[in-house]
């Protein structure tokens, strides 16, 4: 925690953030819309946990720290954080302990059958178990001889023949963050609203938060966390490469451990979705995929995200200029965002608009062997004159060059490079993901009555990506039509304005509710 | 399984009683080989010089120094000689062979500066013999410390047969060269014993630095705290202390010992008694080494293996039992060979003493001491397994237990008269196995559930 940029855990703070793997330590869409929310109303005091993974890979916040955070307390997932010394002695804590164990096996099935959204007492209990007088510790789960009987017995109910090692070794990387977990919650910096931008760790966190200290806590989820770690599972490293492939039954043993981590995951996000006042989402595909994954129908409103019209309006550029040829991906160099569709498009794109550019405007330095798969990719077509990587840049000097933003991402939530785009007259060409379609052709009927701010095309197709963009970047007229719905749409349903009003009147309601029940204030102050 | 293991099982593989025989043979010699060519090469020279004109006194006086010596030596080596094999083999595991001879020269180094500090300083303060006695003394003790090293160094790499052949050049050296030197009394036996430790070390040094990079540096890594794990330091030192307390406590006791040389004293009714007895662990050393090297190594293997691979639970726990079953065997195998030994012994015992001329009141420290000798050789095959399985907390507490009980009852027995002489010794000894076989007992009833939760940093606090 020494790195904290600001660290005085006894302030309190109207609300208090739980932020996973996001701002300030790193850039993207999520951050950008925390940076926007803790700016935009700067009257609100804020405090922020962040958790982390390695601490090694975070270094200095990405971002200023605006005035109205009055603290940061960061946390690291992997790696042991210091445990106190057991006050208790071995012999008293012998009989609890194994009743404890006993309710954690309990607990565990309720969460596992299936259908069923977890109630509040088995969060309590989960809770009482972390947090407790006389709770479980990480001490407990490494070295106990409960814990290891109830992983044998876990062992037992799986296929036959799985790994154990590997089992073993799952079981107890999966939980032992929820260890850091409860030593935060136990000392949470106090708050009226505990606000979490996802499910995950930072989800179960609040959930803990909110059975401690019954404050009001709320979650906005913008990816659907359950989801992306389904993606991150399909392609992880902690699978051991010198496995024997000639092993029976291997595939079985691994997608077990797979599945096992997914349910993990899963029942975080229900814990989560059941503990919160309420849940936001940013569109309804979204929404959906939540009701599906536990959350009550009840308890989810739509706030879709928004951009700083005004500003971005200034880079518009005069309503009879020339369309320049420019072709913009900005996001971040990652094999999510398919960049290599991208270039294989712009291929067939130069071949028919020789004077096209593409422009790549993002960090390289989050997966440099992918960078650097596409820039091979890039030579090998000799497109090296076209397509160009510029790195990070300030939109607002970027987009007065640009002629279309496109997307090629396999997985996007509601993109605010897009409707950055838009609030500076640019229509889009996007991948059919997350709320794209959207964004593109509307959803209310009026709104769709707007027209189409550019194409959709499906994801992973560069022909169909290189024929939407050379009609957009050809046809003068269908580019000013898609051009004048993007302005419309976006002033319409987008604003910064109309999103930092609805979440001011959601942290006012709950700051109130808090002070009236008087509770979270307790501690510290 | 290392190169000893295959050459054993190559023999018992041979399944024939000649096969069998050749490998407990093999087994034999190269476990206590060394140790037996050690006394006998001291005993002969004994004998030789006093067939000569060399008066008894002086033979007396050199086989005192030289016990003396090896006992000492044994214990400041002691400090270093676990800790050291420990880093050694680590540092093998990972593949840095760079490391592993700048780390024996400074080892070496170390050890030549402090026991040759130590014993500069012993001969200026307490003793007042000739100059070339106390040179001598001083050389011997340095080179013996050193020998210790390299000994261990060169078993923890399991070449046996490597310390066979340079024990027995370096002994029949000493033998040789005392004869020549006969003429010069007791420095000239001293001179004879240097120059043999000298090449037998040397011997051991030449076949071994060549099989890892030779640079020409010094390191000290091995005493670099996060490297080591310096609970070892500590077993090393307990455990040879443990096993000549009792000797040292008879020979400045006065009722029992006598000044011989300066300040070092004998003990004419313990002493002989006892380096009688260890002569018969060779059976159970042979057994012990067999054991442990073959079926045990291969089970110890298969189990980690397993461990660490992508073994079911069910598989780790069969192999877990095969592992618990070589080690029940191994140590059934060492009590039942042992025994038959101790028994032939006991038996042969009036015609031994009286063939040697002890006097028959003391036939009975002869007894208890096989019985000793015997136990001693248990709880070695024990502390060896607890290393395996890397409780080295066990280890450091039996050898405490070792250390303690030897002293404490050693002492007792002395205040108890003449007839419980020795009993100290072989009380302490049994206890020390039996505790050993308790620890390893429950060490391995668990040994699933040890391995996953309570991995050695967990349960180390040194």
């Amino acid at each position: 925690m020494s790195k904290s940029p600001k660290y005085s855990p006894d302030n309190h703070a109207n609300i208090c953030l739980l932020l996973e793997g996001t701002y300030p330590y790193v850039r993207g869409g999520v951050s950008s819309w925390v940076k926007q929310l803790i700016e935009g109303m700067p009257d609100l005091s804020f405090s922020i946990v962040f958790l982390g993974g390695n601490a090694s890979e975070y270094d200095k916040p990405a971002y200023e720290i605006p005035p109205n955070v009055v603290h940061i307390e960061n946390h690291y997932l992997i790696g042991n954080d210091k445990e106190a010394p057991e006050k208790k002695k071995f012999w008293a804590r012998k009989s609890d302990k194994t009743a404890m164990f006993n309710r954690n096996t309990e607990l565990h099935n309720l969460l596992n059958e299936k259908g069923t959204v977890p109630g509040k007492e088995v969060i309590r209990d989960f809770t009482n178990l972390l947090c407790g007088d006389n709770a479980i510790t990480r001490t407990d789960l490494n070295h106990s001889d409960e814990a290891w009987e109830a992983i044998r017995e876990k062992y037992l109910e799986a296929p036959e023949g799985l790994d154990f090692n590997h089992f073993f070794w799952t079981v107890r990387t999966m939980h032992s963050p929820l260890f850091t977990l409860a030593n935060i919650a136990k000392n949470a910096p106090p708050a009226d609203v505990y606000h979490s931008v996802s499910t995950g760790y930072a989800g179960y966190l609040g959930a803990m938060l909110k059975a401690r200290t019954g404050a009001p806590f709320i979650i906005s989820e913008h990816g659907i966390y359950t989801k992306e770690r389904e993606i991150d599972l399909a392609h992880v490293d902690w699978i051991p490469e010198d496995m024997d492939p000639f092993r029976v039954g291997l595939d079985d043993s691994m997608g077990y451990l797979r599945q096992t981590w997914i349910r993990f995951f899963q029942s975080l996000g229900r814990m989560s979705y059941s503990s919160a006042d309420h849940v936001y989402t940013l569109f309804n595909g979204n929404r959906l995929r939540q009701i599906e994954d536990g959350a009550d129908e009840q308890a989810l409103t739509i706030i879709p995200n928004g951009v700083n019209v005004e500003r971005l309006s200034k880079a518009r550029r005069a309503a009879n200029s020339e369309v320049p040829p420019v072709v913009a991906l900005i996001g971040r160099i990652v094999p999510i965002k398919d960049i290599k569709t991208f270039i294989r498009a712009m291929r067939i794109v130069v071949a028919k608009v020789p004077d096209a550019q593409g422009w790549l405007v993002g960090p390289e330095d989050e997966d440099p062997d992918y960078a650097q798969e596409c820039k091979a990719l890039l030579q090998s077509f000799g497109l090296e004159e076209s397509v160009r990587f510029l790195g990070f840049q300030k939109v607002d000097e970027l987009l007065p060059q640009v002629g279309l933003t496109v997307l090629t991402s396999i997985s996007e939530g509601q993109p605010l490079v897009t409707l950055e785009g838009y609030a500076a007259g640019i229509p889009t060409v996007t991948t059919d993901v997350g709320s794209c379609s959207e964004l593109v052709h509307g959803v209310a009927p009026e709104d769709r009555a707007i027209g189409s701010a550019g194409d959709v095309v499906p994801i992973a197709s560069p022909g169909q990506l290189a024929d939407a963009i050379i009609e957009l970047l050809t046809d003068q007229e269908k580019w000013r039509a898609a051009s004048k719905a993007a302005i419309t749409r976006v002033e319409k349903y987008y604003d910064e304005k109309d999103m930092l009003a609805r979440y001011r009147d959601i942290y006012d309601n709950n700051i109130d509710q808090a002070r009236r029940s008087g509770l979270p204030r307790a501690e510290g102050f | 399984m290392a190169g000893i293991g295959f050459e054993l099982r190559k023999y018992l593989n041979e399944d024939s009683f000649t096969g069998t025989l050749k490998a407990y043979g093999f087994a034999g010699l190269i476990s206590a080989g060394p140790w037996v060519l050690s006394i006998l090469g001291v005993m002969l020279i004994g004998i030789v010089a006093i067939s000569q004109k060399v008066g008894g006194r002086e033979v007396e006086q050199f086989t005192t120094s030289v016990t003396w010596m090896m006992g000492a030596s044994l214990i400041l080596s002691g400090l270093l000689q676990l800790v050291f094999t420990r880093y050694i083999a680590d540092r093998l595991f990972e593949g840095k062979d760079h490391l592993i001879n700048p780390n024996l020269f400074g080892a070496l180094l170390l050890t030549t500066l402090v026991s040759g500090a130590m014993g500069a300083a012993l001969m200026l303060t307490i003793f007042h013999e000739s100059f070339a006695y106390e040179v001598l003394m001083v050389a011997n003790f340095v080179t013996l410390s050193n020998v210790w090293i390299v000994v261990i160094f060169v078993a923890g790499l399991k070449k046996f047969k490597v310390i066979l052949y340079s024990f027995f050049f370096g002994y029949a050296t000493t033998v040789l060269l005392s004869i020549l030197l006969m003429p010069f009394g007791i420095s000239g036996l001293l001179a004879g014993l240097l120059a043999g430790h000298a090449l037998l070390m040397f011997l051991m040094l030449a076949v071994i630095i060549p099989e890892y990079p030779v640079q020409e540096t010094v390191r000290l890594d091995f005493l670099k705290r996060k490297e080591i794990f310096p609970v070892l330091i500590f077993v090393g030192l307990f455990y040879n202390l443990g096993i000549w307390i009792d000797k040292f406590i008879f020979w400045t006791f006065p009722g029992t010992s006598e000044a011989v040389i300066g300040p070092l004293r004998a003990s004419l009714i313990y002493d002989l008694p006892i380096f009688l007895a260890y002569l018969s662990i060779i059976p159970g050393m042979a057994v012990f080494l067999l054991r442990i090297e073959t079926d045990f190594a291969e089970a110890y293997e298969g189990f980690f293996n397993a461990v660490r691979g992508n073994a079911g639970l069910q598989e780790i726990e069969t192999l877990g039992n095969e592992m618990i079953l070589a080690v029940r065997e191994g140590i059934f195998q060492i009590i039942k060979v042992q025994g038959i030994t101790v028994l032939v012994l006991y038996m042969l015992g009036p015609k031994i003493v009286a063939w040697l001329g002890i006097s028959d009141k003391f036939i009975h420290l002869y007894y208890i001491d096989l019985v000793g000798v015997a136990a001693q050789v248990l709880m070695l095959a024990v502390l060896n397994v607890l290393f395996y399985l890397d409780r080295l907390r066990d280890a450091f507490w039996l050898t405490m237990t070792l250390l303690i009980s030897n002293a404490a009852f050693t002492w007792i027995t002395l205040q108890l008269g003449p007839m419980f002489y020795g009993y100290g010794f072989g009380l302490s000894m049994t206890l020390t196995a039996f505790i050993g076989i308790f620890l390893l007992s429950s060490e391995l009833e668990n040994i699933e559930f040890r391995t996953f939760m309570r991995p050695r940093d967990a349960s180390t606090g040194y």
